[in-house]
C-alpha cells in the first residue's frame, strides 16, 4: 500500500468531515486517522444512511454541483440516491472510463464502431455512458430493445456492424445474435455470468453500483475485478463485505461504503467476488 | 396520462384545467422556494383557492418576470426543496450564457414523457416509423424521446452521434434507412451540399423533426421540393422542458396550455405575421411557468425568445393556442440609437434565390466608429465583392443605416471562417462587444 493512498485517504476523511453533515455526525467520536488501522476503524456506510439522511446532508456544501449521473434503473424513491459530481469530480469522472475502456484502445489501429444496447430500465444511465463515450469522436448509436423488437436489433446490428458494444439491458436480449465485426462486449454487473454471443471472444463486465458509480471491470466471466486504485480504495469488512472508498468524489464522498456482496482482496488493484454472495443481491 | 383528447377541448376547458394547476402549483412551490413564497403572497395570492379564475389570471400576470440570473439564485432552496427525490439534472452548455440546471424529479420526468408523446403525436408518427436522432452527443434528449415514442407504441428508434466528417457520417447514419429524421437544424445545413446524393438515396424519409433553434424557411421548402421531407419544429428548453409542437397544419407550434402558463412580455400587436388561421396575433418575450414541474421550478421564467402567439384553432383539430418564433432578444442592436436585427440583415446577406446558410454578427467600436462584423461560412467567400456589393446597397436604402454609413461612423466588414465554426459549439448569432458583459 502506497503513502499517496494513505494520504489520499486522510484527505478525503478530512474533507468529509469539515464539509459533508453526514460524515460530520458519524465520526463526531472518531479520533484523526493517521494509518490503514485508523481508517478501518471508521464507520461503514451503508446506502439505505445515506438515503435516511438525504442528498443535502450527504454533499458538500462548498463544492458546486455539476451533473449528476443516473447509475441505477428507474428509482425506487425509496433507497434512491442520485449521484452527484462536481466539475473536478467530472475529470476524474473521464480517467475512470479510459481506464475502463483500456483494452480497446490499446488494440485500436483505427476509429471503432460503438453500439450501446439497453432497455427501458437502464435507458437514463445508457445515454449517460453514450455522453461520455461521445469523448472518443468515433461513430456511436443507442438502440432501447425489448423482446417485442429484436428484429430491429438484429437489422441495426448488421446496418451499423459495431466493433464494440455496451449492454446494459437484459443479457437475454443478444440470445442467439452477435455480427462478425464485433469484437469486445462490455456488460454491468453480469458478475461471471456474462452472454453467450456468437463471434465473441472478449467480454467485460463492469461493475456498477447505484451511488459508487462503475468502479471495477473484469475480463472473460471471470469473478475477478481489477479497479484503478488512483481513484478507488477497496477493503472488506468483518463479515467479508466489500466496502469502497472514492478517492475522486469531492461533492457527494463515498468513505467505507458498502457492497453488496462479498469479496477477497487479491491485490492492492484487484478483488474476487464470491460467486455465493450473488444471491443475496 | 397521455390524454390526447384534451387538445380539442375548448379553451375555456382548458383555461379551467390551467387555473386548477396553477393554483396547485402556486402552493406547492410557496412551500418550496422562499423567495417565490415572498412574490407570491406580495402579490395577494397566498390562497388562490379563494380567487377566481379571471382574476387568477390577472394577478399571476402581475408578479415580477425572472430571468437566467433569478433562476441561478434558486439553486440551492431548489436542491433543498428536491432533496433525494432528484432523478437527473439537465444542464445548458454555458456557451451563451452562464450556465443552468434544472433539476427533474421522477415526476416532472413522467410530465416529460407525456409531453414528449404529444409532441411526437403532433408530428403524425406512426407505429411503423423508424426515427433517427442524429445529434453531436445529447443522449438524454434522445432517451425522452425514446420514452415518448414507446407511449405511443413506437419501438423503432436509434440514436447515431455524429463526428467528423458531418456528411460522411450523417450518410452513414441515414443508411439505417428510417422514416423520421430528428436533428439540429445546423449540423444539417453544414452537411450539404455532400448529403444531398445521401437524402436522395433514402426515399424511406419523409419527415424532418428538429429542435434548439429555428430552420430557415428556405432550407424548409428546399427539403420539401427536393427530397420531399416535411419538416416540424420541437420547441423546449432546458430550464422549462417541452413548451410545444408544430403539427401538420404548419401554422405555428401548439403550446401544452394545460401544463404551462404562457405570458408575453412587452407585448405589441405585430405589423406583419405569418398564421393563416388567426384571431388576433400578438407578439412579445416568452415568459413561461411550468406548471407541474417542482423539481426546479419557474415563475414566468423569461426565455429571451420573441415569438407570436394566437388563439384561434388550428386546422389540425387542435384547440391548443399556437406560436411562431420570431427571433431571440439578443438578436436585436443598436447603433447610435438605430435599432436592427439579425433577422434583417440576415435577408440582406442570403436573399431568396441563395440555399440558406450561417451568419453571426459581431459588433465592436473604437473611439471614432462601430464596425459590423459579418462572420460567413468559407464556402460562399467567392462572392465576397458581390456580398460586400448588395450588402452596402441594401443597408445604404435603410435611411438609419444610410445615415451612418454617410457619416463614416459605421464600418462593414466580412470575415470568412470554416463552416464548422458554426456548428462546434452553439454560438450567439449576435455578439456585441461594445459591451463587456457580452463577450
Amino acid at each position: 500500500m502506497s503513502n499517496s493512498v494513505l494520504r489520499k485517504l486522510i484527505n478525503v476523511v478530512r474533507t468529509a468531515r469539515s464539509e459533508v453533515p453526514v460524515y460530520r455526525d458519524l465520526y463526531e467520536r472518531c479520533e484523526n486517522i493517521y494509518s490503514l488501522e485508523d481508517f478501518s476503524g471508521l464507520p461503514i456506510v451503508a446506502k439505505s444512511v445515506l438515503a435516511k439522511v438525504g442528498l443535502i446532508q450527504s454533499i458538500s456544501s462548498k463544492q458546486t454541483l455539476c451533473i449528476t449521473r443516473t447509475y441505477g434503473s428507474e428509482p425506487q424513491l425509496e433507497h434512491h440516491m442520485p449521484k452527484l459530481l462536481s466539475l473536478e469530480d467530472v475529470n476524474s469522472d473521464f480517467d475512470l472510463l479510459r481506464f475502463f475502456m483500456d483494452p480497446v484502445i490499446q488494440r485500436a489501429v483505427q476509429p471503432q464502431r460503438i453500439m450501446i444496447i439497453t432497455d427501458d430500465l437502464h435507458l437514463y444511465a445508457a445515454a449517460e455512458l453514450g455522453n461520455q463515450l461521445t469523448y472518443y469522436e468515433w461513430p456511436l448509436t443507442l438502440f432501447t430493445a425489448s423482446n417485442e423488437s429484436r428484429s430491429e436489433l438484429s437489422s441495426y446490428l448488421r446496418w451499423f456492424e459495431p466493433t464494440v458494444m455496451f449492454l446494459d439491458a437484459d443479457k437475454t436480449l443478444l440470445e442467439g445474435m452477435g455480427h462478425p465485426s464485433l469484437k469486445y462486449i462490455f456488460t454491468f454487473n453480469q458478475i461471471g455470468r456474462g452472454p453467450e454471443i456468437r463471434h465473441i471472444n472478449h467480454i467485460y463486465d463492469i461493475l456498477r453500483d447505484e451511488l459508487a458509480g462503475p468502479i471495477a471491470i473484469a475480463c472473460d466471466r471471470s469473478y475477478q475485478y481489477i479497479f484503478d486504485s488512483s481513484l478507488f480504495y477497496f477493503e472488506t469488512g468483518q463479515d467479508g463485505r466489500l466496502l469502497v472508498t472514492s478517492l475522486f468524489n469531492q461533492l457527494q464522498p463515498l468513505i467505507r461504503y458498502a457492497l453488496p456482496y462479498t469479496a477477497t482482496l487479491l491485490s492492492s488493484s484487484t478483488f474476487r467476488i464470491d460467486p455465493n454472495s450473488l444471491d443475496n443481491v | 396520462m397521455y390524454e390526447p383528447s384534451l387538445e380539442r377541448a375548448s379553451l375555456e376547458q382548458i383555461r379551467k384545467i390551467q387555473a386548477n394547476a396553477l393554483r396547485r402549483y402556486l402552493v406547492a412551490v410557496s412551500a418550496r422556494i422562499p423567495n417565490y413564497a415572498d412574490k407570491i403572497v406580495a402579490a395577494g395570492l397566498s390562497d388562490p383557492y379563494t380567487v377566481e379564475d379571471a382574476e387568477l389570471f390577472a394577478i399571476f400576470s402581475s408578479l415580477p418576470l425572472m430571468d437566467g440570473k433569478d433562476y441561478v439564485a434558486i439553486d440551492y432552496a431548489a436542491l433543498v426543496a428536491t432533496d433525494r427525490a432528484l432523478y437527473y439534472l439537465e444542464s445548458t452548455s454555458g456557451t451563451t450564457s452562464a450556465p443552468k440546471s434544472r433539476y427533474v424529479t421522477v415526476a416532472d420526468d413522467s410530465l416529460d414523457q407525456q409531453l414528449m408523446a404529444r409532441s411526437l403525436s403532433a408530428f403524425g408518427l406512426k407505429v411503423s416509423d423508424r426515427l433517427l436522432t442524429v445529434d453531436l452527443g445529447d443522449l438524454n434528449f434522445h432517451s425522452l424521446v425514446v420514452k415518448g415514442l414507446s407511449k405511443l407504441g413506437i419501438r423503432d428508434s436509434i440514436f447515431y452521434s455524429l463526428r467528423k466528417p458531418f456528411a460522411r457520417a450523417f450518410a452513414d447514419a441515414l443508411s439505417c434507412n428510417p422514416s423520421v429524421l430528428m436533428t439540429i437544424p445546423s449540423i444539417l445545413m453544414r452537411s450539404m451540399p455532400d448529403l444531398e446524393l445521401s437524402l436522395r438515396k433514402t426515399p424511406s424519409l419523409n419527415k424532418l423533426v428538429y429542435y434548439c433553434e429555428p430552420l430557415d424557411i428556405s432550407f424548409e421548402r428546399y427539403l420539401y421540393r427536393e427530397f420531399g421531407i416535411e419538416s416540424f419544429s420541437l420547441y423546449s428548453s432546458i430550464e422549462t422542458g417541452l413548451i410545444g409542437a408544430e403539427c401538420s397544419a404548419h401554422d405555428g407550434l401548439h403550446v401544452w396550455l394545460d401544463a404551462l402558463f404562457i405570458d408575453l412580455a412587452e407585448k405589441v400587436t405585430p405589423a406583419k405575421h405569418d398564421f393563416t388561421q388567426h384571431d388576433g396575433v400578438t407578439e412579445g418575450s416568452l415568459a413561461i411557468t411550468t406548471l407541474s414541474h417542482l423539481g426546479k421550478p419557474t415563475l414566468r421564467y423569461l426565455l429571451g425568445d420573441r415569438v407570436q402567439y394566437t388563439q384561434a384553432p388550428c386546422l389540425c383539430g387542435r384547440t391548443l393556442p399556437r406560436l411562431r418564433f420570431v427571433e431571440r432578444d439578443t438578436d436585436n442592436f443598436s447603433i447610435y440609437g438605430t435599432k436592427f436585427s439579425f433577422r434583417q440583415v440576415y435577408q440582406y446577406i442570403y436573399n431568396e434565390e441563395d440555399v440558406s446558410n450561417f451568419l453571426q454578427i459581431v459588433v465592436s467600436e473604437n473611439q471614432d466608429s462601430t464596425t459590423l462584423t459579418f462572420v460567413l461560412p468559407e464556402t460562399i467567400n467567392s462572392s465576397k465583392n458581390r456580398k460586400k456589393e448588395r450588402l452596402y446597397k441594401q443597408l445604404g436604402s435603410q435611411p438609419g443605416f444610410a445615415f451612418l454609413l454617410d457619416h463614416n461612423v459605421l464600418n462593414i466588414d466580412l470575415r470568412f471562417v470554416e463552416s464548422e465554426y458554426f456548428t462546434r459549439r452553439k454560438i450567439k448569432r449576435v455578439t456585441d462587444k461594445r459591451n463587456p458583459l457580452n463577450t
